[in-house]
Order: structure tokens, then C-alpha cells, then sequence
């Protein structure tokens, strides 16, 4: 019993962590997702974003890989190495603004349907149903679609089609916890509802939460490369991974590394995403404990 | 042969559990020996161990982490440390099978009652007919009084109380040699508890059936044991029959227990509970376990692990303070 | 005058079957300083009936007053007022505390709540004194409750149920999920407090012999209805309701020889959907008549304070 011998504050989180870095494919899938994170914010540090992934050179056009250009050049001759680097700026903000859109309606929404059951429930999860019925893609298309193919669109596209998942989830989590004791005891000292639900039911509700923000954002950043790919998401020349794909797809017999190297890209930061989600899973699951 | 004498022969088991926060020291250096017919309680706090050594028995003790370090389980003859993964299963349900707490989770939910019990007769009798394992069931049924007709039903048409008996159906299936009862009646209300015993009583006689019987309610050993073990942070401290343990209590222990229980009958007498927890299982005391919660402890008590030492032909204590002849307990007000 | 008074406390769910009687027409007082103790099986309403009186649950019909004030009919400001004078400690000390926060936060929740204090240091110092009182060491106040045992963490209910400084505490079978030694010690601080603090309580509990030990009155409750009520002494020495004496006989005595006769029920708790207008332990009563299954029986006086709900008196 660690609070025999110290006074230090050591709360649940650390537990999580500690556990969270047993597991070898979770820490690679954070490794990874660190990198990424780093190299989206350093991007202009690495390479110049106007001369390298914007300025185009015919001369150099579909050139392999180089001590020049290790990843090659594409179609335009800009460096694939630069474009895929500024393009992890867009997907990561993209999908981050996103999924953080979206777990703050699903918190809302998800928090007050479950405690408040009843009506407020009803009402909540029927029109979240309806918004489920249409498919994730599709639902972000007709955003895009009808309010143009801004940055800003795209995201609240993507976070609004995330919305129901988040709000699902939160809903049978806060059921559950709602039926504690500790939400009668603090009703007991007279606690108002708004305090019980931000200090009491939100925080027991939250990993979950976390694991389906670490799964989010891997779908959220694949759906903005299919959006690009199909040409209503970011619009070039902007480097964007799934425009970058769609680009090269003419080229695949002549120059394979431009549909490779993004290809690559998407994969690698999705699975990322993912082993990180599925290592927080295991982590946050009181039941695997010791 | 000495073995012949008891069913059950354990001598010196240890299991310990190998986790993070380091190694839980469960059981450590356990003896039991009861024989055919009899039953044992096996008294203890939480965490003291005394699944784990219904668990050894079965060898069941979930491994990682848990690990059977040492010792000898004779059961029925058979060495259970020695014997194959097949055989085990021979011996589960046919030589001794386990009646865990609480009967609303050891019963299959979507399986019918009368399938779980023909399930268990089936395993062992692969040579009877389906039918005769239904007919088994309902005779099962009707023995703890169930109707025998309600095997079509689901565990969830029927009551705690009734769930149980059906766990204890399913568990003398094949009639059993031992019985290991884990708090059978601690999930059920005091009537319904008062049912439930007297039919465990009843089927002991019937059945001939040993039983080991785990629980911490003193009444309930008082009620349906022959003789009695208090388990303390893995140990065994005081052993004997009934009268040695209720009337002569030994073990400083066991008299905190006692003092520990209200009087029905005398409501003026004060409680005096234990002071302080049971010490951690994975940092036990180097001397006795129980001596930093000990009114009697002394110096010595502090640094030597005081063993079972036999006090009559039926009576053991593990206690260092017995080495003066003259000690005596304050005692337990009746 | 009683510092309690409940006259007939009705509290039924909706199914969808139809009501379920929880608690149906209770009434009882209890006197400043005293202890009533609220005995039954699991299912019979005692616990619904202590959350009544707390109105953590809506009473469906019936009168609560505490302290000359009539609690069900009080507006939400008031009731949180109120709030301050009436607690309650609860049965599972593992889901009764919030885990992700720490021992002192806890405690001082309440306190800071009601902003029963001007700064945060007199905050702490009263949970480190609170932390006293109920024998949680100094250093486990930045623990958080996965690290403590069940004992440990009861304690720390205690502590957030005292930290109003209430009057009347409502006890939900606060001993029952701990060890024999544990429970002892628990049960002695309890008395402790209301030694000192001239608590009044509700002690709600399947326990007969704890119950005994413990409470000057006590009411014993089957199916919703309170079938018995007397003085303690009385209740364990003349137990009258049919239920009572079997309740009576069937706990399991830790003692050798003078086994009492034990009197073991047929059957167990019917439904308390809709109960037909008779007594309801009469479908496992022993001493059963045909009056039983046509009418409920009433409340009847049989010896100064104690009350019995029985056809045969």
C-alpha cells in the first residue's frame, strides 16, 4: 500500500500511465503519434514550405528517390518529402479540432441525456439517431458540399458527423456512474446538478472518452484524405496526404513513390492512432488491473 | 498407509502471487487434514486466504500470477501436485467440487437450469444417455428442494435463495467426496440463509459428504461444523474442534474475533475490536502476522514466526506467548 | 418533542406491472440523542425508507418532519439547507466515495459546498481535524480511496457525513460490506460520535445482533410495511410478529449448546407489486388464518411502545 509510506499525490492517471507503458505496441503507437505531432509543428524548421511543397519545377518532375529529394518529386516536380511533412499539419489539426468538436457536443449532449434521462434522453438520442442513420462520409460530403471546402468547414463537417458516437457512449457511461453511491451521497451534502455532473460524473465518465478520441482522430484523418482524394476536401496546391494520393494515381505505372510515400503516411498514423487507443483501453480497464 | 486415514491431507502448502507490486504471500505453509464426513470451517477476514486454499485443492489457483510454491495436497488418495491436467478434470466434479458466493454469477445466464446440472453429470458419465442426465437433473432438483419440473427453467426465474440451491445441485451431481462451500450463504438474506444451511445440513447426512466450509460468520461455523481452522494472513493460528475453539479459545486472535461480535443476549457488553488492518499480504511481518495487532505481543513475538504446536489430541495454536506455561487469555465475555 | 416524526411514509416506483410498494404507510418517531435501528430482509424498503426521509428519494405521499419542519415540503433552496442538519452514511464504501478524488477532497466537499467557511485554510484544518475524529492518519490525506480498504474508506464516508456538523445521521447498513474486526471498530466509533456529538440516528441494517447492540428502538420491516416497533430490550425478549421470531431464530449464534428452536420460513418474499389487501407475511406464516389472506392487519398497542402489525393480537 503505497499511501503507507508517502504523503505524494499519486492519482489514478499515474497508474494508467505506468501501466499504459507495459504495453510495447501502445508505446510504439505514442512514440509515433509524439513524431508526428513534433514534426506537424516543426515543419517550417524541416522544410520550406513555399520552395519546396509549393513552388513547382517541371524540370524535375517524377524524379525517384535522391540524396536531393529522398522521397523523389511529383507530378510537379515539388519534394514529396516536404509536401508530406506540411501535410501532416492539415491532417493532424484537421482531425485534432475535429475530434475535440466532437467530444465536446457528445460531452454535453451524451452528459445530460444520461442524467437527466426522461424527455431531455428521448429527445437527444432520437435526433443523434437520426444524424447515425447517415453514413460518417456521407454526412460530411453534403456539409462540404453545401458550405464550401474551407479548413474550417471540413472540421466542423468531420466533428459533427462524430458527434452521435461520442454522445452514445457517454450516455451509457454516465448511466452507469450515475448509479453510484457517491452521486446520492453527494445529492446528500446538496450538491447542485451542475456541480454533481462536472465534478462527479464527468470525471468517472472520461476514459472511455479517451480511448474514442485516440480511435477518432485515426478516422477523422482518414476521412479527410478521402474527401481530398475525391476532390471536396483541401484543395491543391495545398499538400494534403489524400490529395497527394489522388494526384498520383495517373502516375502509378511510371512513378509509384508519389502514391507510396502518402500512402505510407496515412497508414502509419492511423495505426498509430489506433495502438495507442487500443494501449489506453487496456490501461484505463480497472478489471485488467494487477 | 497414513494417508488413508484423512480424505484430505495438505501439508505445508504455499502459494504465492507474483504481481507487479510485488509477490502476495497468500498461503503460507498450510496443513489441513480432515476426514471422511467431517466438516471443517475455515474462519478468516478478506484477504486472508482462504479461497486460495480452496483453490489449491481443485488446483485452480489462476496462475499467472498465482503460483503453488511447495507443499503436499493429498486428496482421496491422489497426489493433486502430481497428477496430469486430465485427471484433474477427473477429479473436479467427481471427487470434489467448489460452491462459489454468489449464485447469481456462477450460473450460466442463457443456459436452462436442468442443461447446466446434465452438463456436469454428462462430462463425467460420457456413457449415459442425454436422457438419463435430465432424469439425474430432476432428482438433483427435487434433492434440494426444487420441483423437479422447474429444469426447464432460466437462473433468472429464480430467487437468490433458489439459485443456490441449484449451484449446490449442480455440485453434488456426481456425489462428491468433498465439498468446498466459499461463503455459500453470504450474498442471501437471514432467513433465506437459515433455509439453505439446514439443507446443506440435511444433504451432509445424506450424502456423507466432507465439507470444507469458508466463511467469516462464527454463528454459521457454530452451526454446521464438526471442527474449525482461523485463518490469519495466510496461516493457519488455531485448530481444533468446536468446543476448543469457542470454549477454550487459544489463539490471541480468535478471542479478537469473538470480542469483535455483538452479543445477541447481552446487549450491555462493549465491543472490542481488533485495533488496526491486516498487514499487507505482500509485506508480511517478519515474526507472527498478527503480532502488530496483538495485546499480548512481546518482543520475541516481533522477530519469531510462532508454528502450529499441538495443545491436545485435537487442539493446535500458533502463539509464542504459550511458551509460559502459565499464560492465559484475558478471555471472551459470554 | 421527537426531533423525527415520519406518519405514513409512502414511497412507490412505477413498473410496468404497476407500483411497486416500496415502503407503504410508515410511521415512527425517534427522540433527540436516540438510535432507531430499521431491521429486514433485502427488498422489504428499509433503505428506500431512510432515503424518504432524506427525500433523496420523492416520497409518494406521507409527512417527514424534522426539527418542527415539515422536510417534504420544503423548495430545493430549502432542502439543500436542510441538507446541513441530515445525513446519511452509506452501505458500499467502495462506490459511496468518488474515486478520482482524494481523502481531504472528499471531506471538504460539503464544507465547501455550503461555504461553511471564509478561507481554505480553515477548510483544512477542519477536514484534518474531521480526519481525526474519525482515526484516518494525517498522511493518507492526498491518498485516493483505491488505495485504502473498505475500514479506511468508511471512515472517510463518516467524515464527509460529519462534515456539516448534522444532527441526525441515517446509517445504510454502514458496516455490512466490512470484516468481523473491522465492523467492530466501525461500529464503535459510530457509537463514539454519538456519545459526543449527541447524534441522533437511523440505523438501517439485516443484522440482527448488530441492530440489538445497537439501537434504543427498533423497527422491523417486511414488504414495505413496518410490521413490528419496540424498545430494543422488549423486541429481542418478547419478539411478537411471526417475522420477527423467525427473523429472531434463524441468526446463526457464534456460541456451543443452548441452541434457541429455530423456526425455518417456507418460501421466500413475495412480490411487492401491487400486494393484495392482506397481511403480507402471511403466505409463509406459520400461524396463518383464513383472516390473514382477506384483510391487512392494523397497528395495534400490545405493551407501553410496543407496536405490532398482527392478526393474531
Amino acid at each position: 500500500m503505497e499511501a503507507k509510506k508517502t504523503n505524494k499525490k499519486r492519482s489514478m492517471w499515474g497508474d494508467v500511465l505506468k501501466r499504459l507503458a507495459k504495453n510495447r505496441m501502445a508505446v510504439l503507437g505514442g512514440i509515433i503519434v509524439v513524431s508526428l505531432i513534433l514534426i506537424a509543428i516543426c515543419a517550417d524548421f524541416i522544410c520550406d514550405y513555399e520552395d519546396e511543397a509549393i513552388f513547382q519545377n517541371v524540370k524535375i518532375r517524377l524524379e525517384g528517390p535522391s540524396a536531393e529529394h529522398i522521397l523523389g518529386t511529383d507530378e510537379f516536380g515539388r519534394d514529396m518529402f516536404a509536401r508530406i511533412v506540411h501535410g501532416s499539419r492539415i491532417s493532424l489539426l484537421v482531425g485534432f479540432f475535429a475530434t475535440m468538436l466532437a467530444m465536446v457536443c457528445g460531452l454535453i449532449l451524451g452528459s445530460s441525456a444520461g442524467y437527466f434521462g426522461g424527455k431531455v434522453d428521448m429527445i437527444i438520442m432520437r435526433v443523434l439517431d437520426v444524424f447515425m442513420a447517415i453514413p460518417q462520409l456521407l454526412l460530411a460530403i453534403t456539409l462540404v458540399a453545401a458550405f464550401g471546402t474551407s479548413i474550417g468547414c471540413l472540421m466542423i463537417a468531420l466533428g459533427v458527423s462524430s458527434v452521435p458516437s461520442f454522445s452514445r457512449m457517454l450516455r451509457s457511461q454516465v448511466i452507469t456512474v450515475k448509479d453510484q453511491e457517491f452521486i446520492e451521497a453527494a445529492r446528500a451534502i446538496g450538491a447542485k446538478d451542475s456541480h454533481i455532473i462536472t465534478t462527479h460524473i464527468i470525471p468517472n465518465s472520461l476514459s472511455p472518452v479517451i480511448v474514442q478520441v485516440s480511435m477518432r482522430m485515426a478516422s477523422c484523418i482518414l476521412s479527410i484524405s478521402s474527401l481530398s482524394f475525391i476532390g471536396l476536401g483541401i484543395s491543391p496546391p495545398t499538400p494534403e496526404w489524400g490529395s497527394m494520393l489522388s494526384g498520383g494515381r495517373m502516375y502509378l505505372r511510371d512513378a509509384q513513390h508519389i502514391t507510396l510515400y502518402p500512402g505510407l503516411a496515412i497508414m502509419i498514423t492511423i495505426l498509430a492512432f489506433n495502438l495507442l487507443g487500443d494501449g489506453l483501453r487496456d490501461a484505463l480497464d480497472p478489471k485488467l488491473k494487477r | 498407509m497414513e494417508n488413508n486415514k484423512y480424505l484430505l491431507d495438505m501439508t505445508d502448502v504455499v502459494v504465492h502471487y507474483e504481481t507487479d507490486e510485488g509477490i502476495v504471500e497468500a498461503v503460507n505453509g498450510i496443513d489441513i487434514k480432515l476426514a471422511e464426513g467431517k466438516t471443517m470451517g475455515l474462519v478468516g477476514e478478506t484477504g486472508c486466504g482462504k479461497t486460495t486454499t480452496a483453490l489449491s485443492i481443485l488446483r485452480l489457483v489462476p496462475d499467472p500470477p498465482g503460483k503453488v510454491k511447495s507443499g503436499k495436497i493429498i486428496l482421496d488418495g491422489v497426489d493433486i501436485m502430481a497428477a496430469s491436467e486430465k485427471e484433474m478434470r477427473e477429479i473436479r466434479g467427481n471427487v470434489v467440487s467448489m460452491i462459489f458466493q454468489d449464485p447469481m454469477t456462477s450460473l450460466n445466464p442463457v443456459l436452462t437450469v436442468g442443461d447446466q446440472i446434465a452438463e456436469v453429470v454428462a462430462i463425467h458419465n460420457p456413457q449415459m444417455k442425454k436422457e438419463d442426465t435430465v432424469k439425474r437433473a430432476m432428482e438433483m432438483l427435487e434433492v434440494v428442494g426444487i420441483p423437479g419440473e422447474r429444469h426447464t427453467e432460466y437462473p433468472h426465474q429464480f430467487s437468490g435463495g433458489m439459485k443456490q440451491r441449484v449451484v449446490i445441485a449442480i455440485a453434488l451431481a456426481c456425489s462428491p467426496k468433498l465439498l468446498i462451500a466459499d461463503e455459500p450463504t453470504t450474498a442471501l438474506d437471514v432467513t433465506i440463509q437459515a433455509q439453505v444451511l439446514e439443507l446443506m445440513n440435511n444433504l451432509k447426512q445424506q450424502f456423507k459428504t466432507s465439507t470444507i466450509m469458508i466463511t467469516h460468520d462464527l454463528g454459521i461455523v457454530a452451526e454446521t461444523c464438526d471442527e474449525v481452522s482461523i485463518m490469519y494472513a495466510g496461516s493457519i493460528v488455531e485448530r481444533g474442534n468446536l468446543e476448543d475453539v469457542f470454549n477454550n479459545t487459544m489463539h490471541p486472535y480468535t478471542e479478537g474475533l469473538f470480542n469483535s461480535l455483538p452479543d445477541v443476549d447481552n446487549r450491555a457488553a462493549k465491543l472490542k475490536p481488533i485495533p488496526g488492518l491486516m498487514p499487507d499480504p505482500t509485506k508480511l511481518p517478519k515474526g507472527c502476522a498478527f503480532a502488530p495487532r496483538c495485546q499480548y505481543a512481546t518482543e520475541q513475538c516481533k522477530t519469531e514466526k510462532p508454528a502450529l504446536v499441538k495443545y491436545s489430541d485435537t487442539h493446535y495454536a500458533a502463539c509464542l506467548a504459550y511458551q509460559d506455561k502459565n499464560f492465559k487469555l484475558k478471555g471472551w465475555s459470554k | 418533542m421527537a426531533l423525527l416524526e415520519v406518519t405514513d411514509l409512502r414511497k412507490y416506483f412505477k413498473t410496468p406491472k404497476g407500483n411497486l410498494h416500496a415502503v407503504d404507510d410508515v410511521s415512527f418517531k425517534i427522540e433527540e440523542g436516540k438510535t432507531l435501528g430499521v431491521v429486514g430482509e433485502s427488498g422489504c424498503g428499509k433503505s428506500t425508507t431512510g432515503r424518504a426521509v432524506l427525500r433523496l428519494l420523492e416520497p409518494t405521499a406521507g409527512k417527514v418532519v424534522f426539527d418542527g419542519q415539515d422536510v417534504t415540503a420544503l423548495d430545493k433552496e430549502a432542502l439543500r439547507q436542510m441538507r446541513r442538519k441530515m445525513q446519511i452514511v452509506f452501505q458500499d464504501p467502495y462506490s459511496s466515495i468518488n474515486p478520482r478524488m482524494s481523502v481531504s477532497e472528499i471531506i471538504a466537499e460539503p464544507m465547501k459546498l455550503h461555504k461553511m467557511y471564509a478561507t481554505k485554510a480553515e477548510v483544512d484544518a477542519h477536514t484534518q481535524e474531521l480526519m481525526k475524529t474519525v482515526g484516518l492518519a494525517e498522511r493518507l490525506t492526498n491518498s485516493y480511496p483505491h488505495e485504502l480498504d473498505g475500514g479506511r474508506r468508511q471512515r472517510i464516508g463518516i467524515a464527509r457525513a460529519l462534515a456539516l456538523d448534522p444532527k441526525f445521521i441515517v446509517c445504510d447498513e454502514p458496516v455490512s460490506a466490512l470484516d468481523v474486526s473491522i465492523q467492530a471498530q466501525i461500529l464503535n466509533l459510530l457509537q463514539e460520535l454519538q456519545e459526543q456529538r449527541g447524534l441522533t440516528y437511523i440505523f438501517i441494517t439485516h443484522d440482527l445482533s448488530v441492530v440489538n447492540y445497537f439501537s434504543d428502538d427498533i423497527a422491523v420491516m417486511y414488504l414495505g410495511r413496518l410490521i413490528e416497533k419496540a424498545p430494543s430490550e422488549k423486541l429481542f425478549a418478547n419478539p411478537s410478529h411471526p417475522y420477527t421470531q423467525a427473523l429472531l431464530s434463524a441468526i446463526p449464534l457464534p456460541k456451543l449448546g443452548n441452541k434457541r428452536e429455530r423456526i425455518i420460513l417456507k418460501g421466500e418474499i413475495t412480490s411487492p407489486i401491487e400486494p393484495k389487501p392482506m397481511c403480507r407475511f402471511a403466505p409463509r406464516c406459520i400461524h396463518a388464518k383464513d383472516i390473514c389472506f382477506k384483510e391487512e392487519p392494523k397497528m395495534k398497542e400490545i405493551a407501553p411502545g410496543h407496536e405490532v402489525m398482527c392478526h393474531l393480537f
